[in-house]
């Protein structure tokens, strides 16, 4: 993407500073102005880092032009701070704190915010509390232009009350942020938080609204409740003492889903890992440490690649076979209890893995530790695997064929990953190659095994690995066999198919008053070779399309579709080439009105279904001007139509029962600057039956107006609305101005030609 | 749905019926491969795929098994005289003791005497 581009609707854009030169002072100044703090202020927020030093040498050069006489342009200023990011950090590297002068009027410095990629310490102190308080972890991935992130929280007690005779109270500190992530104890395990808004990439603002559903976990059932979205404005603020050197630290007032206070909420950056873990591996003599695969992945790599942080050593090496070679699921577990270095489930997340030279349950590995119902009743602490078990002498075991396992370096890695993968609660997954696959299954696939084997885990489990709830991966809490569908976890990524698809989002109008519904148009379009299953609408009622609006704040806010799933969605072939469109109007989402400010706001609309059993995703975005109110008529409008949450109701479905809707809707057509945009959501209230009321066509084209905004499918519904409707009484109720305008949309639809015909 | 899978094939055997009653069969290997869709029968059956996809190489899969919770998710099977094995999704091979196949229906006993029955595709 190219940074500082003009917003050309040809797809074109200019470098402005190859022209900046040829400008005078005061109008540098305003390019300069005009670009980087409005039109190109989402540009930025998605730049490199090269279009960042450009975005640098642009404001030098105005800066130096502005300096050379101080009295012609007003002073230039205080200064962009880009955001000092840490080496360890992955994304594209940012020069620290590069100095940016900037319009006068904004005498703040600016400071180019996000957050870091890793795990916060969280804290959330409900307010006349002062006994509790609620400590956890957020874990936040950064990944593209996108973050998802989660979080758990367990109660902690500020305070211990001593008994007789000493009755002193005593503060419980709360753990150190320079300790890394914290770990609590299970039995304080209360919230899951699945972050449903988060700030995506970067923003020139001090703050931004998460909003996440609070999930409360019963441990008496192993079942998670949700108790609705809350939210929080988080201001960055400097980190207190105690948290690493650059240290990303936010503050917010936590609301309840009614918008009540619930307290204060915080939460510092620990360390660039989400999740950390012991792995301790304790064998007999005569089996070997499954250290790696012998070229290049071992334990820290692998875990590293889903950012978890694990420590895995060798440590006993000398067990004792209790029973010959072959070993039960029971004396595992009792040479587990007996061996291994720490028990504190409280204190660390630790797995044990035993290998030993035969396992009398199966060939290969077992997470024999899986429901709790053995001596300690602790469930996911253990697995094991076996290193004498010798592998067929048939062709699908490729290159190792009658190996002994331990032998047999990389995948009697594998194995020992994979079932440590089971202790951390993954399921199988034959979605490829990865560690989560069984080894058979990998042997019998395409390739010549091992070589076969793909070196990581598949994107889901990788996603399970990070944001699963806490009692569902860390050893200890919930048993191994619960459906994945029972937990909830932040939403899921689908596979990017944005390149052989495109999806191409046009808002009907560059500029919109506030208040006005937004139109756009979205196409998908096929530039793949091979035809491609797509769904069948990409209308918002297909549930396949949802989206988010970022403001000029950065604030973000989704939308979808308001029906709700009554029938199975059919998809179809687009072949190469082919494009199929929609039209959307977009007003409110979940987080309230879409549009609520002026300014530049960006559109990004996704579509996601599941193509062969995966989900995948194709998106596109645009942006559109929201202009400011043009008179009291306007602001009165303008409110009703922010404000009413029914609106949407009465743009979506229709029908005369929407009282609050309507009269929303009647307030906009009360406006002149408003009514063109909502003509055609009256007219079709007006001209479709609605219970024993007949439709009015008439009523509806003189609702239209003179000047309403439709698109061409939108005039050919108007068309069809009032079919059938004599030519008089169309000539009577529509103006020249409506004919006009219909006729400039018809885009050579004969129906919509006809009605301008009936009509002049 | 919390699954039992804790079960040793040592424990299984020592419940089976005597392995007497199956010396001498052969069981058709070729008999089991193909897909297999779980018939309606008795509710702790409800533990085990609806559709299973056996191959001749000696693995399967469950398609939905995971999102279902289900015992058996993918993997190995081996067929030992008049048992057959499956790979748990704890890695397990439990054993099952085959009360019926042919090439339209398989019947299978599990440790605890659930019948499960698999009808062919």
């Amino acid at each position: 993407m190219a940074l500082l581009s003009s917003c050309k609707r040809d797809g074109s854009y200019e470098r402005p500073w190859t022209r900046v030169h040829s400008l005078g002072k005061g109008e540098a100044h305003q390019t300069v102005r005009f670009r980087i703090l409005e039109f190109e202020y989402f540009n930025i927020l998605s730049a490199g880092a090269a279009e960042l030093r450009a975005l640098n040498d642009l404001a030098q050069i105005i800066w130096r032009k502005a300096m050379a006489d101080p009295n012609e342009v007003p002073v230039l200023p205080d200064e962009i701070l880009l955001d000092e990011e840490s080496a360890e950090d992955n994304r594209p590297p940012f020069q620290p704190a590069s100095r940016i002068p900037i319009d006068p009027v904004f005498r703040q410095p600016f400071v180019l915010r996000s957050l870091k990629h890793g795990a916060y310490f969280l804290q959330w102190k409900p307010k006349n509390s002062p006994w509790t308080r609620y400590n956890g972890t957020m874990r936040v991935e950064r990944h593209g232009l996108s973050t998802t992130a989660s979080g758990d929280l367990y109660t902690h007690s500020a305070y211990t009350f001593t008994s007789w005779p000493t009755f002193r109270i005593i503060p419980n500190p709360d753990p150190s942020p320079s300790a890394g992530i914290p770990i609590f104890s299970r039995s304080r395990y209360r919230y899951y938080l699945r972050v449903t808004q988060i700030l995506q990439w970067y923003t020139f603002g001090n703050s931004f609204t998460m909003r996440f559903e609070r999930f409360r976990f019963d441990s008496t059932t192993n079942t998670w409740s949700n108790e609705g979205l809350h939210s929080a404005v988080m201001t960055f603020k400097s980190a207190p003492a105690g948290y690493p050197a650059g240290a990303t630290y936010l503050e917010g007032d936590l609301k309840s889903p009614a918008g009540v206070d619930l307290g204060t909420i915080s939460m510092g950056w620990v360390s660039r890992y989400l999740r950390k873990a012991t792995i301790e591996i304790d064998r007999v003599s005569a089996s070997d440490y499954p250290a790696g695969n012998g070229a290049g992945a071992t334990w820290q790599s692998v875990f590293e690649d889903v950012d978890w942080d694990v420590n895995a050593y060798s440590s006993d090496t000398n067990l004792t076979e209790p029973s010959g070679q072959f070993w039960s699921n029971a004396e595992m577990h009792s040479a587990m209890l007996a061996r291994r270095d720490s028990a504190n489930l409280d204190n660390e997340w630790r797995y044990h893995l035993l290998c030993v030279r035969r396992l009398d349950a199966t060939s290969r590995g077992i997470m024999y530790d899986n429901s709790g119902t053995d001596s300690n009743n602790i469930p996911r602490e253990g697995a094991g695997i076996s290193s004498h078990w010798v592998i067929p002498s048939t062709a699908q075991w490729g290159t190792v064929q009658g190996q002994q396992f331990g032998d047999a370096t990389g995948p009697y890695f594998r194995t020992a990953v994979h079932e440590i993968g089971h202790a951390m609660g993954l399921y199988h997954n034959s979605s490829d190659n990865g560690f989560m696959h069984t080894t058979g299954q990998i042997a019998a696939s395409p390739g010549v095994f091992p070589s076969n084997i793909q070196w990581s885990f598949n994107a889901a489990d990788a996603k399970r690995l990070r944001h699963m709830p806490d009692p569902w991966v860390r050893p200890g809490m919930i048993p191994f066999g619960s459906s994945y569908s029972s937990a909830p976890i932040s939403d899921d990524e689908a596979m990017d198919l944005n390149g052989p698809l495109e999806l191409k989002v046009e808002p009907l109008m560059d500029a919109v008053p506030i208040g006005a519904p937004v139109r756009v148009k979205v196409t998908l379009t096929n530039h793949s070779d091979s035809a491609m299953e797509v769904p069948d609408s990409l209308s918002l009622k297909s549930e396949h399309v949802s989206g988010r609006i970022v403001d000029p704040a950065a604030t973000v806010r989704g939308f979808q579709s308001v029906m709700k799933c009554v029938e199975e969605h059919a998809h179809e072939v687009l072949k190469p080439g082919a494009s199929m469109s929609a039209d959307l109007t977009l007003l409110r989402g979940r987080d309230g009105a879409l549009f609520p400010a002026p300014g530049l706001h960006k559109i990004v609309v996704d579509v996601c279904w599941e193509m062969n059993g995966m989900a995948v995703k194709v998106s596109g975005k645009d942006s559109v001007m929201v202009t400011h109110v043009e008179d009291n008529a306007h602001a009165v409008a303008a409110k009703a139509a922010l404000t009413e949450p029914d609106l949407l109701l009465t743009l979506a479905i229709g029908g005369d029962h929407l009282e609050e809707g309507n009269r929303a809707l009647d307030a906009a057509m009360e406006s002149d600057v408003l009514a063109p945009h909502y003509a055609l959501v009256k007219a079709k209230q007006v001209g479709r039956r609605f219970g024993k009321r007949k439709g009015n066509a008439v009523a509806a084209v003189k609702a239209l107006g003179n000047n309403p905004v439709v698109s061409t499918s939108e005039a050919r519904r108007v068309a069809e609305m009032v079919k059938g409707t004599t030519n008089a009484a169309l000539k009577k109720s529509g103006g020249s101005g409506l004919a006009k305008k219909l006729k400039s949309v018809a885009n050579g639809d004969k129906m919509v030609a006809s009605l301008v015909d009936s009509m002049s | 749905m919390i699954l039992a899978v804790a079960a040793s094939a040592a424990t299984v055997f020592a419940s089976a019926p005597a392995e007497a009653h199956w010396r001498g069969h052969v069981m058709d290997r070729d008999l089991l491969s193909g897909v297999w869709v779980r018939s309606a029968g008795e509710a702790c059956a409800e533990a085990y795929p609806e559709r299973i996809e056996m191959q001749d190489l000696g693995i399967y899969a469950a398609p939905g098994a995971v999102d279902a919770g289900k015992l058996w998710h993918s993997g190995d099977w081996e067929l030992e005289g008049g048992v057959l094995k499956m790979q748990a999704a704890n890695d397990a091979m439990l054993p099952y003791r085959i009360a019926a196949l042919s090439g339209g229906e398989m019947v299978l006993l599990d440790a605890d005497g659930c019948r499960i029955v698999y009808r062919k595709a």
